[in-house]
């Protein structure tokens, strides 16, 4: 096998090591480099888990494999920042599946100096050409500096020259060979992980942990997920934070529910309120969000004169910049903060600020497995009771006891045969998908209403405008009448007999 | 990729010392360029640093026995190679007789070359022969530097006449002066004298001077030892006109 070519060596072991190397080695000073670049990926690290790196090198954006490091497209970056639609258009096509609807941002920002060295054969021709890097991570006011870079460059017709340099490089003492990417490296020096955060919760209890201690740790996690989306939602990078800090909301709120009394009773009814609180606080603008990004499928359903929807769209904006101003104010109150602090205190690892609730010391197992199958057992009966006379509530209501039975099933999922719990899942979505279905176009129906309303009342909005509004209105009741109708069969394959049992095997079956 | 050669029947009129230049400036405006020494007197090879050695000998090179590809030597300039001359070239034209197109076997040698490279330049020896016969076969562009006398001007058209002759594929023929020595009135008066139609003649012309004589010193292109210099400029501006021979004029450098 051949010596590697890259290597690291600490700063303060080169001037020994580069003396040894010397001795055996005539190198010469060729040139020197100065070049800044910023690794960009978005927050939950999708390029990466991609298998792609992205830096913005000088006026460049390359996309490279992170395991090889061959670059694998190249762009032209026109101003500093990339944002998801600013991508430059190679870029756009081949990165928009992976992206979503996720903005990039930096993730770590790298000056290196380097310095070009040169080994010389007797002709004084180079034969072979050492690269030695130092580099300085700055991130957040963070700043780091790395470990040398060492990497041996071969030329052409001269690779034995190139293998020797490695070997002499990798017989000196200090000198590694190198194990992680720059890229690493730099994300390392910022305190973060490659794929540190991720919206999908995984949890690892086991059933005989206590209910308090169990609870804590599912809390604690919510928590961490809200704290790290925060400056997301109020420097708005993308509506993803938003999202992801509200779904945390809300688990927290269903594990106040289903997890009841593992925490002093008194304490879980004042949280239970400051996370509604904190719920509705994120629901305007949410709401708002997803109405804007409907708007390319909202222009897609009225068809040609598609122009006719802009007042709507300015309107829509509009308000959203006021929810989230308000939202912004929230994220920023004392209140928020008091939130916080106590919560963090109250549900702590080593030292919680306090004991155990009255079923604080029940196993886990046994009451995830009471809580799973109370949940549902209400699903399997409110849904029987729906047919095509009840009212859109019961649907509502439906809707939310999935989402609870959903959440128990994602906390708890490491008590349980993953198969089972799997396929629970999978039935479970398609369901809940139908649900969505049917009281997302209801409440986009309503607000589009309330908009005409107003752009009515604007009296400067062109006819044009509300026809097109009221054919969406059109478009979105027949798509909600679709759901409705498509319920009955979603629903009686999640109560069929196979799902029945895969339920009470759940519960049961002990893995 | 295009090809340009280096060429002229005289010896010593500058060939190798253009060569180099351009080849170092078409590198630095990044075009991947391969300088192919087939020179058995190896000067270009010299000036790169690079040992005249090609393992397993000229022979098996020439006649496509052996990959070119292992030949190749990195220059100390980035996006430069060599082809490195070899002393067994003196019988080059012996090497390629035994071919089975005697005149298309370097064509055919470079031809694999066109992944790798945007540029290949030839410097010639300076005869006419088998080897320049393949030559102009194989290139895009034939360079042919002249010192301005009025016998030099009518060999050059004497060689416009051998290629026009060939069968098939021709190059682009230019000639440019070659150490032009201002203070000889010869010198002056050839180049005032030419008629200014002859599109066949570039505008750039290589002064004589002694930063060009020292590159067997300095063992550099003139374009990194002396780049301010009067020669240093004429072979950028030579580039240019070369540049727009081969690749079209406006045409972008290459990525
Ligand atoms: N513009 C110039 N000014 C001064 N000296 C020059 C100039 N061009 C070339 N020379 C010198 O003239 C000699 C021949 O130059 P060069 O090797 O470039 O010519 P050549 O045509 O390749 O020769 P050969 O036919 O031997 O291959 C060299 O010593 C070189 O330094
Ligand atoms: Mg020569």
């Amino acid at each position: 096998m051949s010596a590697p070519k890259e290597f690291t060596c600490a700063a303060d072991d080169w001037a020994r090591a580069s003396k040894e190397i010397y001795q055996r080695m005539a190198l010469s000073i060729e040139a020197e480099q100065v070049r800044s670049l910023m690794f960009l990926d978005t927050f939950d690290w999708r390029l990466y888990r991609a298998g792609y790196v992205l830096a913005h090198v000088d006026d460049t954006l390359e996309l490279s494999d992170r395991e090889t490091g061959t670059v694998v497209a190249r762009a032209a970056a026109h101003n500093g920042t990339a944002m998801n639609g600013e991508l430059p258009g190679k870029l756009r096509g081949r990165l928009a599946g992976v992206l979503g609807l996720r903005a990039l941002a930096a993730v770590a920002s790298v000056d290196s100096s380097s310095v070009v060295l040169a080994a010389r054969n007797d002709d004084a021709k180079t034969v072979a050409r050492l690269v030695l890097s130092d580099s300085r991570v700055d991130h957040g006011g963070r700043r780091a500096t790395l470990k040398y870079r060492l990497s041996v460059v071969p030329l052409r017709g001269y690779d034995r020259h190139a293998s020797r340099l490695s070997e002499e490089l990798a017989g000196t003492a200090g000198v590694e060979p190198i194990s992680s990417s720059l890229f690493e490296e730099a994300v390392a020096a910022t305190g973060r992980r490659p794929g540190d955060y991720t919206s999908k919760l995984s949890l690892d209890l086991n059933r005989d942990v206590s209910t308090y201690d169990a609870a804590r740790l599912i809390y604690r996690t919510l928590l961490q997920v809200m704290n790290a989306n925060r400056a997301g939602v109020v420097q708005e990078l993308d509506t993803e934070y938003l999202h992801d800090f509200r779904v945390a909301v809300r688990r927290t709120r269903s594990a106040l529910k289903e997890l009841a009394g593992s925490l002093p009773v008194e304490l879980e009814n004042r949280f239970r309120d400051e996370f509604r609180w904190l719920g509705q606080a994120t629901t305007p603008t949410r709401d708002l969000d997803v109405c804007l990004l409907e708007f390319p499928a909202f222009r897609q359903r009225v068809g040609v004169s598609s122009g006719d929807l802009d007042p709507l769209h300015a309107l829509v904006s509009d308000e959203k910049r006021r929810a989230h101003a308000r939202l912004r104010t929230e994220l920023r109150s004392t209140r928020y903060q008091r939130l916080c602090k106590e919560w963090s205190r109250a549900v702590d690892a080593e030292a919680p600020s306090t004991g155990a609730g009255p079923v604080g010391t029940t196993s886990i197992g046994e009451l995830a497995d009471a809580r799973i199958r109370r949940v549902a057992r209400h699903v399997l009966r409110d849904g029987s009771r729906i047919d095509d006379a009840s009212p859109a509530e019961s649907l509502h209501d439906l809707r939310k006891r999935c989402k609870e039975l959903r959440y128990l099933l994602e906390f708890f999922s490491s008590l349980y045969e993953p198969k089972l719990h799997r396929s629970l899942l999978v039935e479970l979505k398609a369901l809940q998908l139908n649900l969505g279905q049917f009281q997302d176009t209801q409440v986009q129906r309503h607000a589009l209403e309330e908009y005409a309303e107003r752009l009515l009342e604007a009296k400067k909005t062109p006819a044009a405008a509300l026809l097109a509004i009221g054919r969406l209105v059109a478009v979105l009741e027949d798509q909600q009448r679709t759901a409705r109708t498509e319920f009955a069969d979603r629903f009686s394959e999640f109560a069929g007999a196979k799902n029945r049992s895969r339920l009470s095997a759940l519960t049961e079956a002990r893995p | 990729m295009r090809t340009v050669a280096t060429y002229s029947i005289k010896g010593g009129v500058g060939k190798t010392s253009a060569a180099l230049n351009l080849a170092y400036l078409a590198a630095r405006d990044g075009q991947r360029t391969l300088v192919w020494d087939l020179d058995p007197q190896a000067a270009a090879t010299f000036l790169f640093r690079v040992r005249p050695r090609i393992k397993g000998g000229g022979k098996a090179l020439v006649r496509g026995k052996r990959d070119i590809d292992d030949a190749i030597k990195a220059t100390d300039f980035p996006g430069l190679d060599l082809l490195p001359a070899d002393f067994s070239y003196r019988h080059m034209d012996l090497m390629l007789d035994d071919a089975k197109r005697p005149t298309r076997q370097l064509g055919k040698l470079l031809k694999p070359l066109s992944l790798d490279y945007d540029l290949v330049v030839l410097d010639c020896p300076p005869s006419i022969s088998l080897v320049s016969e393949n030559v102009f076969q194989a290139a895009d562009l034939l360079l042919v530097p002249l010192i301005p006398t009025t016998l030099s001007l009518r060999t050059f058209d004497q060689l416009l006449g051998v290629v026009a002759a060939l069968d098939g594929r021709r190059p682009d023929v230019r000639a440019f002066f070659s150490m032009v020595d201002g203070r000889k009135r010869l010198h002056a008066d050839i180049m005032r004298d030419l008629p200014h139609n002859r599109s066949d003649i570039l505008k750039a012309s290589v002064p004589s001077a002694t930063d060009v004589e020292r590159m067997g010193l300095t063992r550099q292109p003139v374009v990194v030892s002396n780049p301010g210099g009067r020669a240093a400029q004429a072979y950028t501006a030579l580039w240019q006109e070369c540049h727009d021979a081969l690749f079209g004029p406006g045409a972008g450098t290459a990525p």
